[in-house]
């Protein structure tokens, strides 16, 4: 397993998909704690909610493009052929889609090291600079920039299991897009209590954001450590559901 | 015989289309085989059910004796280049071999011999969207062979070859067979593979039409009889085919002229001229697949 994984790990770092994405993850995290920082008045910044708010920022980019990353590899694999090459040495479907998962895991905690590195290095010294009080402990900073990391470790192995089971890239990025930014809104304003199992509430509670970020705060969200139990169930079921449809699916 | 592949009933439909027909054969060990067909009459299904990539809707297909799913380590077993796009455009040559001769556990030393085997050394380092279509066969090639395979599946494999490139590829297959591999080798050009294959296979709406060793499928007698009609019918009765070649003549196929000699002598039919009259492969091809 582990020789397939080095592959899949192999597979990233050789396209230069995997450095721009993370590139882009880094600018995007940097630019947003900088813009929310200078842009929002003092009050909305400061106290712990505020806090909170700027510090997830780099986590949550970095999430959502670990989300795109996977799936652009996985169902990549599809729309150039490598997957031929890939299943003629190993035949087994569901150690295939296990080392996809493994590997978009790995890229994307590796992109959500940096992204949140870079909320760090910008946002910290721009509150400081304008006297902001996050009113947040080191211990509390330090647990958010574990959960944006784990954020998008987590988002790179729902992105993988997601491109595995769809195959066709377009329609894998556009769907995974309308489910986050056009059905998940709509179904948590009117849905009470939704918010706590949609992916929107997991990315929140996972990624040390403020309840008000998943669009309500009636109900509240999970503890992380739950989130981050349900994100994986997720994708597993994905990654399940895939490797069963995979075995009764010709090769294109 | 020691077959390496068996295809045994083999069915495939694509909604109400039949693709492969309950298709049967068995390639032999150490031979090269070239299954020939025209397009469209299922070679490439067929082969890709045989490497697990198509799932049958009925029978069932083997490689020494497994399905290719249950080979334990098929790298080492069989090789396959098949006539579909397989490399990421933004990957380089070198960088393709190296990730799957990872997943192989194959060496790394194994991708600069294969670099150097195929030609692509020197464009090695070079991203596989600057390739042209004759690069991309070359590299597909040394991903097949980067576990030494004792089996090669060849789909197509001259597409986009120059002349010399054809040429080496037939005699690295040459060579592959007589280190005692087998080459199973699809192709609708015929002249690609006439000058290397021992046995063929020719596919014709999904069903197998023809099979056998070349010089036995193609052999043919040319005979001036005094009675053709009732010479046609004596050669008929014992399953010769015959057609008609002029006043006089018979061609009677895949028999030899002792043969169609001693038929003739056994009903005291006068024998005027009589000779080994070989078809070509095209011949052969044409004959069978013509409805």
């Amino acid at each position: 397993m582990s020789r397939l994984v080095a592959a899949e790990l192999l597979k990233l770092r050789t396209t230069r998909v995997v450095p721009a994405l993370v590139a882009v993850s880094v600018a995007l995290s940097a630019l947003m704690a900088a813009l929310i920082v200078l842009l929002s008045s003092t009050s909305d910044i400061s106290g712990t909610t505020g806090g909170r708010l700027v510090l997830s920022s780099g986590g949550i980019a970095a999430g959502i493009l670990a989300l795109l990353l996977g799936i652009v590899t996985t169902a990549g694999e599809y729309r150039h052929g490598t997957i031929l090459p890939t299943l003629l040495t190993t035949p087994d479907r569901r150690r295939v889609t296990i080392a996809q998962i493994a590997a978009n895991t790995v890229a994307g905690a590796v992109t959500g090291i940096a992204s949140v590195a870079a909320t760090l290095a910008v946002s910290l010294p721009l509150l400081a600079l304008r006297d902001v009080d996050m009113s947040l402990s080191a211990a509390r900073v330090a647990g958010i920039a574990v959960g944006g990391v784990t954020f998008a470790a987590l988002s790179g192995m729902l992105g993988a299991a997601f491109g595995a089971l769809v195959r066709n890239q377009v329609a894998a990025v556009s769907a995974a897009l309308l489910v986050l930014f056009v059905i998940e809104p709509v179904v948590t304003s009117l849905v009470d209590g939704y918010q706590r199992y949609s992916l929107t509430g997991l990315r929140v509670a996972i990624s040390g954001g403020a309840a008000e970020s998943a669009g309500t705060a009636t109900g509240g969200l999970p503890p992380a450590w739950l989130a981050a139990l349900l994100w994986t169930g997720y994708a597993l079921a994905l990654a399940s559901v895939a490797t069963a449809v995979a075995r009764r699916r010709d090769i294109p | 015989m020691d077959a390496v592949i068996e295809v045994d009933s083999l069915t495939k439909r694509f909604g109400r289309t039949v693709a492969v027909d309950g298709l049967s054969f068995a390639v032999p060990r150490g031979s090269i085989v070239g299954f020939l067909g025209p397009n469209g009459s299922g070679k490439t299904t067929t082969l890709r059910a045989v490497l697990g990539l198509t799932v049958p809707t009925a029978g069932r297909a083997t490689v020494e004796g497994r399905p290719y799913a249950a080979l334990p380590d098929p790298a080492r077993v069989i090789g396959a280049v098949l006539d579909a796009a397989q490399f990421h455009p933004g990957r380089t040559g070198r960088d393709h071999l190296r990730v799957f001769a990872t997943a192989a556990g194959v060496p790394r030393t194994r991708v600069d011999h294969l670099l150097r085997l195929v030609g692509l050394d020197k464009a090695a380092d070079r991203r596989v969207r600057g390739y042209s279509l004759g690069m991309r066969q070359r590299l597909s090639l040394a991903t097949a062979l980067l576990g030494d395979p004792r089996v090669l599946v060849l789909d197509e494999p001259a597409n986009g070859l120059d002349p010399q490139g054809i040429r080496w590829l037939r005699d690295f297959l040459r060579d592959r067979r007589d280190e005692g591999r087998t080459v199973l080798v699809s192709s609708h050009v015929l002249s690609e593979v006439a000058q290397i294959v021992d046995e063929v296979l020719v596919l014709h709406r999904g069903r197998l039409v023809a099979q056998g060793r070349v010089e036995q499928l193609t052999s043919a007698v040319r005979v001036r009889s005094a009675d053709p009609p009732r010479l046609a019918e004596v050669l008929a009765g014992k399953g010769v085919p015959v057609t008609g070649d002029g006043p006089g003549w018979l061609v009677a196929q895949g028999t030899t002229a002792e043969a169609v000699g001693a038929a003739a002598a056994d009903h005291q039919i006068a024998v005027y001229e009589i000779a080994a009259h070989p078809q070509t492969l095209e011949d052969l091809f044409l004959g069978v697949t013509a409805s």
